[in-house]
């Protein structure tokens, strides 16, 4: 399963990502039982990366 | 003196035409016969037996918070005086449908031999995500009382701990994307996913 999220909105409030920074993200899944405990944040993945100058 | 004594069936007290009903006085008065024929009778007691009945109908038995997708975990509550009928419970009866919609009912615990706990697990033959009916009873000397309403208690929990999600750059929108693996949902539906 996928979702796209803008960079902008990495780099903006309240995340504030900076350019080269990992982008850290965690997940958890809800059924009528509750929630699970969320997953292991992430160590490697994408960085935020930013229109050439 | 001796002490003579006959007895009677609570049944018979309870239908015309005595018609006694739950916690009434059972009162008796008594003469003697010889061959000069009968005394008077005696005085009716004030005090003695009260009659008693088959148990009221029990409340909703309710969920454990031991039940997963493997074992359920049952609890109902004891009937206390009046609702034991005036009598003690000697046995309470746990049943289930084993997910056929209520088609048939199995007894679990307490139909025999007596038991009367008041927590019952399965623990076998589960299948994760079906749906089981249960429903208690009460029995005394009188007899088994009306069975409760039912329960629908699904084998199931929250889903297992995923994974740590993957992010790339998507090639063709420049947009992070963050990827997932569906975990182990329990038994039950997943209806939300939180990054």
């Amino acid at each position: 399963m996928t979702c796209l999220v803008p960079l902008s909105t990495l780099t903006s409030a309240p995340f504030n990502y900076l350019f080269g920074d990992l982008v850290l993200v965690q997940a958890t899944s809800t059924n009528n039982f509750g929630s699970a405990l969320y997953s292991v944040v992430n160590t490697i993945g994408a960085e935020i990366i930013t229109v050439p100058i | 003196m001796q002490v003579n004594y006959c007895i009677v069936s609570i049944a018979l007290l309870r239908n015309s035409p005595y018609n006694l009903v739950r916690l009434d006085l059972i009162q008796a008065e008594v003469r003697a016969h010889n061959v000069r024929g009968w005394s008077l009778y005696s005085d009716f007691n004030t005090i003695g037996t009260t009659v008693g009945t088959e148990p009221d109908q029990m409340t909703l038995p309710t969920n454990g918070v031991l039940s997963d997708e493997y074992m359920i975990d049952v609890l109902w509550d004891p009937l206390t005086y009046p609702a034991n009928g005036n009598s003690p419970i000697t046995s309470y009866n746990l049943e289930y449908d084993n997910a056929n919609g209520g088609f048939m009912w199995y007894s679990l615990v307490g139909f025999h031999p007596d038991s009367t706990t008041l927590t019952y697990r399965i623990t076998t033959g589960l299948v994760p995500g079906r749906t089981y009916m249960f429903r208690v009873s009460g029995r005394n000397a009188y007899g088994w009382g009306d069975a409760s309403s039912f329960i629908y208690i699904k084998a199931a929990t929250t889903p297992d701990q995923m994974i740590s999600p993957v992010t790339s750059i998507d090639s063709a929108t420049g947009m992070m994307r963050i990827s997932w693996i569906s975990p182990y949902n329990g038994g039950d539906t997943i209806t939300l996913y939180t990054i």
